[in-house]
Formats: C-alpha cells, structure tokens, sequence
C-alpha cells in the first residue's frame, strides 16, 4: 500500500525544501533575536512613548496567527507600491514574528537579574553599554536559552505556513508532489519527518549549549 | 590614626532620604579622615546600610550634602549657583577612588574569578589585557584566591567569593573601601577568613567604612564607631568608650541584646 | 478602506466568528480530556505507556500542525478514512493541542510537594481520593495560568484550519477578500478580532494568576 519508492525518487526536490526551510528559519530567528533585543530594551525605555509603542508591537505581533501576518506583509506592501518576492515577504514576516516573542522573552530574563548585578557594574564604573553587554545580555541569553531554543522550533514549525505564499520550501514540495503522484500520505509523513529531524537537532543543540554555557 | 588636622576624605552634611513616605536617614552628619576605619552599627530598618549605599550613590539622597575628596557626590551646581544632578559617568568617575564590597558579593557568574577582577580594570581603566591580569593576578595573592582564578564563582564558597569580591574592589587601587555587611551572608565557619582579610586592609592604611553585625571585629579594628537608630545617629565614638560606657538608653538595649545571643565582648 | 463592504459581508465573517470560537472551543475539550488522559498514561509508571507517551508528545509537537492536518485530511481517504473538513479541523487541534497540556498536567502533577501525598495516604485516602482531593485541585490552581496561554496559541493555529476550508473567521475573510478584490478590510478584520479574542483571554489569565497568588499568601 505504501510506496516509499517514490519519496526516495523526490528525495534531492525533498531534501532542497528541507535545506530552504532550515536557511529562512535560521534567518528569521537571527534577525528575530536582533530585533526582539531593541524592541526588549524599548519594552524596558524610560520614556512612555517608546515603551507604549513597543508594547503595542509586541502586542499585535504575539495577538495574532502568523498566517494573517504573513498574509498582510504579502498583500499590503505590493498595495504600498512595494513590490518584494515572497521568500522576503516570509522572512520579513517571521522574524517580526519571532521578534516579538523573544522581546518578551528577553524582558522577562531582564526582571530575573538580581539588582546587585547592575550595582556592581555601576560601581566599578561601566557605562550602561558596557554594562549590558559585558554583565546583562551574557547571563539574559544563558538564562533564557530554554525558551529562547523552544521559540526557534515554533518559528521552524511556522515556516511551513509560508507554504502558503508559494516559497517552495518542505511543506510546498511536499504537497506538489503528493497531488502530481497520488501519494499524499507518504509525502507528508516523509515532511513530517524532515521537520521531527530538524526540531529535535535543535533541541538537542541547545540542550548541548545550556551545558556548555553553564557557571559550574 | 586619625588626624583631626586633615580634611576628612568622606564628609556627610545632614544628609536626608525617603523611601516614598518612609523617612530612612534624618539627617546624618559624619567626617571620615584618611586611613580611618569607621564601624556602623545599629538594628535592621536604623538605615545603615542606606547611609554606606548614598556615599557610593547607589541610592540618591535628597537632603544635605555628601563629599568625597573634596567633590561633592551626585549634584553640581550650574552658573545661576542651583544643585543640578550630574550625569551618571559624571558621578561615576568622581567616585573612581571608592570600591564597593556587597553582602550578596555581586560577582558576575559567567565570568571566572580571574575575569571578574580583570573585566573593570580593561573596561574602564583602559589597561591592556597584560596589565589587567598581572593586576588582577596581584589583587588574588592578596586575598589568597589566587590558585582559584581560573574557575567560576559559582563553585566556590561564600567566604572565597566574598574574597575575591574584595580583590576586585582592590584591583582598581581605590583609597576609600565601603563594606555592606560583608559577612552576613556567610556560614559562620567562613566569616572569620573574610574579616581577616579586612583587618590587614585596616593595618595597610585602607580608609574604610563598614556597616556590619561584627561588635567583636568593630571593637578590634575601628578608630570610630556610628551607632544609627530610626535614621539618625544616636551615638558615636571610639569603641574602647561607645562598647564599655554607652549613654544612650537604645544602644544599651541593643548591645544588651547582642551579648544575650553572642556572649560578652 | 471601504466600510461599506463590512455592511455586506458583515452576517458571513460573524459567522466565520462563532465557528472560530465553535472549533476552538471543541479542540479545548478534546485537548484537556486527552491530555489528562495521556499525562496519567505517561505517570502511570508502566515503560511501554511511557514510550507511547514520549511518542505522541515528540510527534506532535515536533512537526507543524499544518503536516498533521494535510496528512490526514488528503491522506486519510487512501486508507479508507474520510473525514470532513470540520472533523479534521477540531479533531487535528484537539490532538496537537492535548500533546502540550499534556506536558503541562505532568509537570503541575510534579511541582505539587511530596508530603502533600504522604498527607493523605497517612489520613487513610485511598489513590483514587487522593487523586481527586488532593492532586488534581492543586496541580490545575498551579498551572492554569499556563493553560490559558496554551489556549491562546490554540486560538491562532486555529486560522490553520482555513488552508482545508473549515469555514472559521479567516476561510470567511479571505472568501470575502477574493470576491471584491479588497485586501485591507478583511485582513485588518481578521488581525483585530484574532487579537480581541486573545487578549481578551490573556487578560483572563492575568485575572486569574492574581486571584491564585492571593490565596497561596492568604495561606
């Protein structure tokens, strides 16, 4: 009944989507991280329109499916006279995304910082730049690595919605193929595969780096 | 030691701070003259530690004047003759000769020992990565932490994070040392390879104020003690007469108290 | 931006609306009985149920609802399984969704402390006493703030179902977008009522977490 023949003849279109979903996932989390890191310190500005602004943007971003987001930044930015492919249009829209579940996620590493921390480098003379990025940022991102790593895996499950938007990444090879060959069934359990692969190498990595990054 | 001839180094001028509604120091007056040792002690809530914590302006003070060396801390005056407050790398570098010891010792953890001492040094000093760590290197024999240098603070001890906390403050050669409660947080084992370290310090000249719970070690080493109660000095002195011969009705009560729990002095 | 079209298709999306909330609310149900289900399976101590367990939280978690969905929604009638798109849409949430409360029953079930257990077996409770006396109130007080979280997420992967035209809020929204031409109406519909409904429910768990933290201090 089953014919994995026929996977295995798809294997280079399959393993193509695989890599063009691990390269847009690792982007989207990088810009992600990049983004959510200023938003994070907006959330935490002391001026109240930058702080509000921010909060609405995390907001928004955290509120809604990411299907609809993608669908906006695919359909409005041509409107605007914008005129993007649409593997930039899923970039865009996962690291946006992605951005905003990591500012908070950052933001809650903040608050988890003892005061101390900070008064230490205040005393011993570091500006505020030095001050977060020798004794913040370093013990935010070991702290929050757990979710940090669980949010990678979400934005590399979402990526398989930007099927939606004709990016041939792993869910839109897989579902060509399932209806030119009558064979959905193997093909999707051969993404799903791909996926489990994929999400479970990163969980590992980042079980490996929590080890590695620890104080002890 | 002291000598009332010098200008003090520290001089608190009817310095007042509020928490909200809660007024914590009611006007604290104190001089603190090179190379003296000044012990604060006094119940939890007296504000001592709010008293250390505004010399080094870990805490703003909104009443009175606080100087160090001559420059007054936190506020300048602008041309019309109005306090201002400084900018913070303004108040950071008036306070460059002040190191700062915590009770919770503040490491940073994902730094090792050796790095924590080197990172103010390369930082903010500007050294060279070399002369960081031949300094930083110098400041760990001090306190004999140095065969520790390597590892991170999380696996040491109390007392040996407490150790190279002091060796950090010290790396950056400051002539005024604040102590906030040093030894509270430390198993009573380890309390006394700490205060050892504090009392060579004392002997080498260190200008130092320390809030601490210590009556046998403020008695031993300080040239002047400040018992604080409700935010004001109640009583102050050197120890041979504030510990044999106290006046006020408080501080009898709360050496009283200590003796009960830790025996004579 | 044309109001007007909110006047026509204003009866079609309100529709769209309650389905969204319809579904959502049948994936909630199946997801919390499942997941109880699985997580007393995983506890169970029996090996075999456990790697079952790991199985199902591993496989369902690990790949996108989207596969799952596409799996069995095309898949299924070449194994003699058709099912409509609605039966798929709230049976393939309900099963994604009860791998994560299931993940999130076991781990209430292990912050609740030992000697609460020992307690009741001191005070002669039998397992299944303890079990609903003792453990299953205090394991849902200590997670229901991640469980409304968990129920938001439920409600956006929700939009998911529209790619197999389960006819929820987005499948009614984007038929409304196709058929005027209009693209900024029901887009900012959608983003704006999703957001509403979560909102809504976070502010809920926020409610929520405050009434929890009192009556831990009020002890």
């Amino acid at each position: 009944m089953f014919d994995l023949g026929v996977v295995w003849e798809y294997r280079g279109a399959l393993l193509n989507g695989l890599w063009m979903t691990f390269w847009i996932s690792g982007i989207s989390i990088f810009f992600g991280f990049i983004i959510g890191a200023l938003i994070c310190q907006a959330r935490r500005a002391e001026n109240p329109v930058i702080r509000g602004l921010a909060t609405v943007y995390i907001s928004a971003l955290r509120g809604t499916p990411i299907l609809i987001q993608l669908a906006i930044i695919f359909f409005f930015l041509p409107l605007a006279g914008i005129n993007i492919p649409s593997i930039l249009a899923a970039i865009i829209a996962l690291s946006l995304n992605s951005s905003a579940f990591q500012a908070e996620i950052l933001r809650g590493g903040f608050q988890m910082l003892p005061k101390g921390q900070l008064e230490a480098a205040w005393d011993f003379g570091f500006s505020r730049w030095q001050s977060l990025i020798h004794v913040e940022l370093p013990q935010v991102a070991r702290n929050t690595l757990p979710a940090l790593v669980n949010d990678a895996i979400d934005i590399i499950k979402n990526s398989s919605l930007i099927s939606t938007i004709a990016v041939t990444e792993l869910m839109r090879v897989a579902q060509q193929y399932s209806s030119t060959t009558y064979r959905p069934i193997e093909f999707f359990i051969a993404a799903g595969l791909l996926y489990l692969v994929l999400t479970t190498a990163v969980s590992q990595a980042g079980q490996y780096l929590e080890r590695r990054l620890s104080y002890r | 030691m002291s000598n009332v001839k010098q200008k003090p180094v520290i001089r608190m001028i009817d310095v007042k701070k509020r928490f909200g509604d809660n007024e914590v120091l009611k006007g604290i007056d104190l001089d603190v003259y090179q190379s003296e040792v000044v012990c604060i002690i006094g119940g939890s809530g007296s504000g001592k530690s709010t008293m250390l914590r505004c010399i080094d302006f870990l805490e703003t003070y909104e009443g009175g004047e606080i100087t160090v060396e001559g420059k007054m801390i936190g506020y300048g005056s602008d041309n019309a003759g109005n306090l201002k407050p400084l900018p913070k790398h303004q108040v950071q570098k008036d306070l460059r000769n002040v190191g700062m010891v915590f009770q919770q010792f503040n490491l940073w953890p994902h730094k090792s020992v050796l790095e924590n001492v080197m990172a103010p040094l390369m930082l903010v000093a500007g050294f060279s990565r070399a002369e960081a760590k031949e300094k930083a290197l110098a400041a760990l024999t001090k306190v004999d932490m140095a065969h520790k240098a390597d590892v991170f603070p999380g696996t040491l001890s109390g007392g040996q994070q407490q150790r190279v906390a002091i060796a950090r403050a010290l790396a950056k050669e400051p002539r005024i040392l604040l102590f906030d409660e040093p030894t509270s947080a430390l198993d009573p084992e380890l309390v006394g390879e700490v205060l050892k370290v504090m009392r060579q310090l004392a002997e080498e000249g260190m200008t130092m104020v320390i809030v601490t719970h210590e009556m046998g070690f403020a008695a031993q080493v300080s040239d002047k003690v400040i018992f604080l109660a409700d935010g004001r000095i109640e009583e102050q002195g050197p120890p041979s007469e504030l510990f044999a011969n106290p006046t006020s009705p408080r501080l009898k009560a709360f050496l009283a108290t200590w003796s009960e729990r830790n025996g004579t002095l | 931006m044309d109001l007007t079209l909110f006047v026509t298709y204003g009866p079609q999306l309100l529709k769209g609306v309650m389905f969204t909330l319809y579904v959502c609310g049948g994936a909630l149900v199946i997801g919390l009985l499942l997941g109880m289900l699985l997580c007393i399976i995983g506890r169970s101590g029996n090996r075999a149920l456990y790697v079952f367990y790991r199985l199902y939280i591993t496989l369902f978690r690990g790949t996108p609802l989207l596969v799952q969905i596409y799996l069995v929604f095309y898949g299924g009638p070449f194994v003699g399984l058709e099912f409509s798109e609605i039966q798929v849409g709230i049976g393939g949430l309900g099963l994604y969704t009860a791998a994560y409360f299931a993940e999130i029953f076991r781990s209430g079930f292990q912050s609740i402390p030992k000697g609460q257990i020992e307690a009741a077996t001191d005070l002669g409770f039998s397992r299944s006493q303890t079990f609903f006396h003792v453990s299953l109130p205090q394991m849902f007080a200590g997670v229901l703030p991640t469980l409304v979280n968990q129920t938001i997420l439920l409600v956006k992967e929700s939009a998911i179902l529209s790619v197999i035209t389960v006819p929820e809020m987005t499948t009614a929204a984007t038929r409304m977008s196709t058929e005027t031409f209009s693209v900024i109406e029901p887009y900012l519909f959608l983003g704006f009522t999703y957001w509403l409904i979560t909102f809504t429910l976070s502010r809920a768990a926020r409610r929520v977490e405050t009434r929890l933290t009192a009556y831990i201090a009020a002890r």
